[in-house]
């Protein structure tokens, strides 16, 4: 107890300088907790909505806008431990004013209504609509709201993509309505029939963007994408296929190589604030050593006075990294959830302990060089002030 | 003696002092460095890649795209439209009296990127041959051009540093076949992050008979409202017309949140580095306290003592900010840096660290110098004189 009481003193010592270097200490970690906690919830985030997904995206190796023939859906169906493929073919498009933007989504009706997509509930009744009209459309909910539309309605949608008429208006016909059962996806698209789609479409005829594979056992993705990529080599339509999960990370990566950015930005802002951190705290410390020998005139044991001085740092150190991480995760966490519209990201366990790692080896270090001093104290010449 | 000369002799004292507390100074010259060296080298990156596109759009051209389009890649123009483009009003001539407009087509292409060998796409794209006079930016560097009807590529300086497997001579796999490189070009802006090739070559080996978008060069910019007049009159189009310089600025939202992203982990380092600094003032006003009273009792003015440690302050943090500029200057002029899009493919730019960056960065430090140094200067006027000269 009288120890704690002890470091209590002499972490308020001088106030001012200990609520300033905290605060030091504190943006570090702020920035820390962002720029690493971002990195690792994202990649976890990946991972949560499309690791129980077991699915894998093929798409053409060579050109990514070139498209797939649809005839080789019956190939890969055809590669053991694929339970069952679907098309993957979208354009945008525009709601009377380029502001208004709409994904469309051309879809295979027939296996929808076998294979259920995850995640998306249809309306009573939609899907077997879209088979009896061509140009039907299934609606998510979201967008059904923000333009007012009502199953039955007709909507003209602009697009670049042309039909064989030479216009770039494509009108569909609502019969029905989508919702998404969970907060990562989103009901803001709209299903179209890929038959009337594909007839209609003057360039691209019978190609499809990408397929998608849902397979039995996800630990076997890595060997079924290596197996559908060996069914097209060589041929004119080589294919690349990569897990969900992968083909997000690539993505991602493909805006640049951010992670290495940040991994470089966050060396420089640690190296950075702490050095001018630990030189403060040091420079405190050195200028107690009067103190310390007052301490040690008094009884105390080197080791305990290297226990007290380190504490003092530590605590200082770990109270200020755990609010710079808090506020992170609290303040800037849903704001950058918000900037990308993918809800509230979770903070990492991991980054926390990351986080208390470097800030106890922060305190080590700072505490290194007035425990030297102290060790090898003269206590007389150290009273004395010399 | 006038009060300039009394706070200039205050201030040169103090800053005489300076050598003799190294490692206080360090903590402000340090601390501020690395917040001016991580914003300036984050800005470069963001501003390399903003100003690579921003100069890729001229005011004297134009480009039309698909109606309701705005982005090359989603757009598609007929042979019949291309025409009526290329007659427009306002079209610059090339020397041989054709119109000079570059009728052009999209491709994207899987290449590995040098840095980490992971497939990322690259823009290919096919030009009309008075592309030479519509864009007269583009260089070789060493090659040849390509040669309508073969498969032949020329490639962007900057995009040969960033892939593999683009130097002079490599074969390429495009749809329909090997592709080989036979020249290098340079333009100074983004389109040196491309592949280029003859539009019709390119048109068949992808099976399409229609093209992305017609780029065309004006007689004057000022001509660019008649051309589109003409253009959006015309009932036999459906286009979307716009300046080339619009067009390239609505691609930098990317490169603008970047931007937004330097100044954002600017501002919180650079509190981290001010309460450093503020510390660091702090501590020298008291180390200070006996000479400072000293000066206030032998009738200086309590002014200069706040210009003395407001100058020390700002000069140090000056010294951090150069120092901090001159770190980044190194490590990334002439570098190059690609930002992409999940839709679209990489912007490659090369790396200029420029005065303007270099201002902010040594304005940021400055800003952190007169905060850091302004609470402890006001403190050390406050100074109750006596009892300071007693703590001798």
């Amino acid at each position: 107890m009288k120890y704690l009481v002890l470091v209590w003193a002499g972490l308020w010592r001088k106030p001012a300088r200990t609520v300033l270097t905290s605060m030091s200490v504190v943006s570090a970690f702020l920035l820390y907790g962002a720029l690493s906690g971002t990195m690792v919830s994202f990649d976890r985030w990946v991972g949560q909505i499309t690791g129980d997904l077991a699915v894998l995206w093929t798409a053409s190796r060579v050109d990514m806008s070139a498209g797939l023939p649809i005839g080789i859906l019956p190939t890969i169906e055809r590669i053991p431990g694929v339970q069952a493929v679907d098309i993957q073919q979208g354009f945008n498009s525009y709601f009377q004013d380029p502001k208004n933007g709409v994904g469309v989504e051309a879809i295979d009706v027939a296996r929808r209504i076998r294979y259920p997509r995850p995640f998306f509930t249809v309306s009573e009744g939609a899907l077997e609509a879209m088979q009896r009209v061509r140009t039907g459309a299934i609606v998510g909910t979201e967008l059904m709201e923000k333009y007012g539309w009502k199953v039955g309605d007709r909507v003209p949608l602009t697009s670049g993509v042309i039909r064989k008429d030479r216009s770039n208006i494509w009108v569909f016909d609502i019969v029905g309505t989508f919702d998404v059962t969970r907060t990562q996806a989103r009901a803001d698209q709209v299903w179209v029939n890929y038959d009337y789609f594909d007839e209609a479409r003057a360039f691209g005829n019978g190609t499809v963007g990408g397929v998608i594979s849902v397979i039995a056992d996800p630990g076997q993705a890595t060997r079924i994408a290596a197996e559908i990529d060996k069914a097209f080599a060589n041929s004119p339509n080589e294919t690349l296929t990569r897990s969900m999960g992968d083909l997000i990370r690539a993505e991602i990566d493909q805006i640049t190589d951010i992670k290495l950015i940040i991994d470089i930005v966050l060396s420089a802002v640690l190296f950075t604030l702490l050095f001018v951190t630990g030189n403060t705290m040091m420079q405190s410390t050195v200028e107690r050593i009067p103190e310390l020998a007052v301490l040690k005139t008094y009884g105390y044991t080197d080791p305990v006075i290297a226990a007290l001085v380190l504490v003092e740092a530590a605590a200082l150190c770990l109270i200020s990294a755990l609010i710079g991480i808090g506020v992170a995760a609290t303040v800037l966490f849903p704001l950058i959830g918000a900037a990308f519209r993918i809800g509230t990201l979770p903070m990492d366990a991991s980054v926390v302990v990351t986080g208390v790692v470097i800030a106890v080896a922060l305190a080590c270090v700072i505490a290194l060089p007035p425990l030297w001093r102290v060790r090898r104290l003269n206590v007389v010449d150290a009273l004395a002030g010399r | 003696m006038n009060a300039f000369r009394q706070m200039t002799l205050v201030t040169a004292m103090g800053l005489r002092t300076v050598p003799q507390r190294p490692g206080r100074a360090s903590v402000v010259v340090i601390g501020i460095a690395g917040v001016v060296g991580v914003l300036v080298s984050m800005l470069t990156l963001g501003a390399s890649v903003a100003e690579s596109m921003r100069a890729a759009g001229r005011e004297d051209r134009a480009i039309v795209l698909r109606n309701g389009v705005d982005h090359e890649a989603e757009s598609a123009i007929f042979t019949a439209e291309a025409q009526t483009i290329a007659d427009a009003p306002g079209v610059a001539r090339t020397e041989d009296g054709k119109p000079a407009a570059s009728t052009e087509v999209l491709a994207t292409v899987n290449l590995p990127r040098k840095l980490d060998g992971a497939l990322s796409g690259v823009l290919v794209r096919g030009m009309s041959p008075q592309a030479a006079s519509v864009r007269r930016e583009i260089q070789l560097q060493s090659g040849r051009m390509f040669t309508p009807g073969l498969r032949e590529l020329i490639v962007g300086r900057v995009l040969q540093e960033q892939f593999e497997g683009l130097q002079l001579g490599d074969q390429v796999r495009l749809s329909g076949g090997e592709w080989t490189i036979v020249g290098v070009y340079e333009t100074g802006d983004m389109w040196e992050s491309m592949l280029l090739t003859d539009v019709a070559t390119l048109m068949s080996a992808y099976r399409r008979n229609v093209f992305s978008s017609v780029t065309v060069r004006l007689t004057s910019p000022a001509v660019f409202d008649v051309f589109k007049n003409a253009l959006t009159t015309d009932p036999t189009l459906s286009v979307n017309v716009m300046r080339e310089s619009e067009y390239y600025s609505k691609g930098s939202e990317l490169s603008g949140a970047f931007i937004i992203l330097s100044y954002v982990i600017g501002a919180i380092m650079g509190a981290g580095a001010l309460f450093g600094a503020l510390n660091t003032m702090y501590s020298t006003v008291s180390a200070r306290g006996v000479e400072i009273a000293t000066l206030r009792a032998i009738g200086f003015p309590a002014s200069s003592v706040v210009v003395s440690v407001l100058v020390e302050a700002l000069l140090l943090a000056l010294i951090g900010g150069l120092a901090g500029a001159a770190v980044s200057w190194a490590l990334l002029s002439g570098g190059t840096f690609a930002l992409g899009s999940p839709s679209g493919s990489a912007v490659a730019a090369e790396l200029r660290v420029t005065p303007q960056l270099v201002g902010v960065g040594v304005a940021w430090a400055l800003i952190m110098g007169l905060f850091g140094g302004l609470l402890p200067a006001l403190r050390a006027a406050r100074l109750p004189i006596a009892t300071a000269l007693r703590a001798v």
